[in-house]
This record gives structure tokens, sequence and C-alpha cells, in this order.
């Protein structure tokens, strides 16, 4: 594997592969994509287009009983793409291919994710964190 | 000559450590820093590393959080604030990361410093420049709030803080420019030599190469990832030509841009001359994954980058 920009792929929480691109490149590809236009708006549209696949698969693997768990450290994982699609998706109140707006999709998706986090959070150590 | 150590592979049973990347490349030189920030967390229950971007602040903090496992009952924990946006979820961000859960009427740093009351455990705190205040503010109410607790964080600016013990990050030392023909002990060139054999196996560093990594090292300021992306185009440009080509490079953002600091200045160069090297589709590439703030699945970056066979591994 040959990345100068990408720090190759490791396992996250979930299991799942994922690149790291460090901060400061990453800081420097967004200037440059701020400065390309359309391109910006085209990526932070897929974007939001697939954080609400990645959101609506894990209800679609909750409801087939896959698992909770694994759902939740899935979009665990997923936290920053998730808020940043959403909060990009309420400001432009985006349609995909010509679907409904994107963040009432979005949020219904995720509601029992939000919800199954107050739940389980409502005694800080209990069994959810990491350690007994 | 400086060694490079390969990562501690097994880690203290006294402590782990949580969320760290594994170390994919060697860590060179900088063994003495270190052993001193490991020491000043022995002192302090605060320790900032500062430095500017690419400095290797991340990769440190790192090695210090293997080095010091062992001391923590609880372990050593990554918070990384990089892809945190909004100050108001700082607190949040370092809750998930250390799997504390929330309640809903209950500010997640009160339920934080509620369920580290009891933990020994050290908080890694990396990048925090963007949300600052929010960042003391936190480390302010934990280190309150939970006796035996610590943190290490990484930032360009320090938390200021009572209590912090600040450490600011040099450069990797360069080779003495009396002798640059001889650059042992020199951690830059070491970095260079390491990272070019990664590149090209056949990289040698001899008495034709060592006088130009010398110069080129200097060039860069000493700066890690500066060294890192040059290091990774000796097997198409080679040694020499590098150096000409950063020179270039060089002179030209220089003119345009004396006021930053010389450190920086030699990063965004070598960053913008690492994006020129890439061919017109990888540089769309690139630039639209800087959409992902975080770590970012292959499905993620095709969605944003569309198809990219074998591309990511290109860029």
């Amino acid at each position: 594997m040959d990345c100068s920009l990408l720090v190759p792929p490791r396992a996250g929480l979930d299991g799942r592969s994922r690149y790291v691109m460090l901060e400061t490149l990453r800081a420097y590809a967004a200037g440059l994509l701020a400065e390309a236009g359309e391109e910006g708006d085209a990526a932070a549209g897929a974007l939001a287009g697939y954080a609400l696949r990645v959101a609506e698969d894990a209800l679609a693997g909750l409801a087939a009983g896959t698992g909770e768990v694994a759902a939740a450290r899935w979009l665990d994982a997923e936290g920053a793409t998730l808020r940043r699609a959403l909060d990009w998706a309420l400001e432009h109140d985006a349609a995909v291919d010509g679907d409904a707006a994107i963040a009432p999709r979005l949020a219904a998706a995720l509601a029992w994710w939000w919800r199954s986090a107050w739940a389980d959070r409502s005694s800080p150590g209990s069994p959810s964190a990491p350690w007994p | 000559m400086v060694a490079a150590v390969e990562p501690s592979a097994v880690i203290d049973a006294a402590g782990s450590v949580h969320g760290f990347p594994a170390a994919l490349t060697s860590f060179v030189g900088r063994a003495p820093v270190v052993d001193e920030i490991a020491g000043h967390l022995g002192q302090y229950r605060l320790v900032t590393v500062t430095g500017p971007g690419g400095a290797g602040k991340t990769r440190l903090a790192g090695e210090v959080a293997r080095q010091v496992a062992g001391r923590f009952a609880d372990g050593v924990w990554l918070a990384e604030l990089a892809a945190v946006q909004d100050p108001a979820q700082v607190a949040t961000a370092v809750a998930a990361a250390l799997g504390v859960r929330e309640l809903p009427s209950v500010a997640a740093a009160d339920a934080l410093a509620h369920a580290l009351a009891r933990r020994q455990l050290l908080l890694v705190l990396d990048n925090c420049e963007h949300v600052i205040g929010a960042a003391a503010e936190l480390c302010g109410r934990l280190l309150l709030g939970a006796d035996d607790i610590r943190v290490l964080a990484t930032s360009r600016e320090p938390l200021q803080i009572a209590g912090e013990a600040r450490y600011r990050l040099a450069s990797l030392t360069l080779p003495d420019p009396e002798h640059p023909a001889d650059p042992g002990g020199s951690e830059a060139v070491a970095l260079f030599a390491d990272r070019a054999r990664r590149a090209d196996a056949s990289f040698a560093l001899d008495e034709a190469t060592a006088p130009l990594v010398a110069r080129l090292v200097a060039r860069l300021d000493g700066m890690p990832l500066a060294i890192e992306l040059a290091a990774a185009r000796v097997e198409a440009l080679g040694v020499a030509q590098l150096l000409d080509r950063i020179d270039d490079r060089f002179t030209l953002l220089e003119a345009g841009d004396r006021l930053a600091a010389a450190r920086q200045r030699s990063l965004a160069a070598t960053v913008e001359w690492s994006y020129r090297l890439l061919d017109e589709r990888e540089r769309r590439v690139f630039r639209a994954l800087s959409v992902l703030p975080g770590p970012f699945t292959l499905e993620a970056a095709e969605a944003v980058a569309g198809p990219t066979p074998g591309r990511l591994c290109c860029i």
C-alpha cells in the first residue's frame, strides 16, 4: 500500500476498515474544495446521500434483527459524518435524486439511535462503558 | 546514528491503549522527547504538546501513550477532536470516545466527570486548536472532578488553564551544516532515509545521497510531515531531482508569503507540491475526500469522490 496523503485503512470499533487523512492535509484539501465552487456542493450533497444510506441501512439491519449493538456501533463510528450531513441537509433542504428532502428522512432513520443513546446513557459508567 | 524504534507491540498489562491507530511505520528519533513528556505526565496532571500542523504531535502522543499506559489502571484513551466542528460538541465527542453514555438532562461534561471520578486513566485530547476554549473548559472540569485522571493534549496553541505543563515540540534535529556529508545523528535524515526505503527498497544513504538528503531536510525545516511527503516521491524522482523541484516550489511560495512562520511555510509548500504531483482525477478525489470529517470507509470515499478503483492507494 503506497499512500502518501492517506493513512492506510485500519478497522474501527464497528469492525469496518477506514482510511484516515491527517487533519493538516484535510484542511488543505477542504480549502481547495471551497474554491472549486460547484464541486464542493456536489461533494457535500453526496456526503448527505451517503449518510442517509448508512442511517437507513442501519435501521433496516435493526429491523432484520441483526443486532442493535452492531447497528449502534456502526452509527457511532460514522457519527461525525452523520452530524455533518444533517447540518448540511438542514441548511440546504436537499433532495436525493428527486426524493424527499434528506433532513427529515435522516432524522427519522436516526431516531432509534439517539433514543437508545439517551436510555442507555442514563447511568454513567453503566455496562455500556467499555470498562467493567 | 538515530535508531528507528519499532512501536512497542506489547502493552504493559497494567493498562491498555484505546482508540489509537496501529502504528504502521516505525517511530524515528525523538526518543528523548517521548521520555521527557512521559516524565512530565508523572509530575503534572495536564501536559499540552504544542507545535504547528505537521510537526508530528499526534504521532508523538501515541508513542507517549504506549510508553505510559502501564501506569494507568484504566488505560489510556484517545479522543480525536479534529472532526468536531462545534465547540458545544467537544464534551459529547470525548464522552463517545470513552464509551460514557449521557443523559439528555445532564450536560455531557458532568456525565463525564461523574463517570471518570473513580477512574485512573490518561485521556489524550488530540487536535484541540480549533475548539480550544471548549477543550480547556472541559479539561478544567474533569481535572477538578476526577482526582485520578491525567490529560495529554495536542494543540497548535496551549490550553491556557492553571496547572498546564506545556511542551513546545521542536523540529527534528538537522545535520550539522558544516558537515553535510555526515548526517549521522540527525533525526530528520533518519526519518527521510526510513521512509525513502519504504518507497524504494533500493534507496541507500551513501556518499552521493547523504549531502542531498541533508540539504533537503534542512530545506523542509525538519518538519516530519513534509519529510514524509517528500520521501514518498523518491522512487519516481530520485533525491537530486526531489531537491531541485522542492527548491523551485519554495522560491515561488516564499515570494508570496513572507509573514508565515518558516516551518508552516515549508509544510504548506510540500503539501502543495505533493498535490501537484497527482493527476487531475486523483486531485479531484483528494479534494472531495475533505468533506469527510473523520476516518472513512472505501464506500464513503466512493460516494463523495466517485468510483476510485485503486485510486485511493495512489493518493
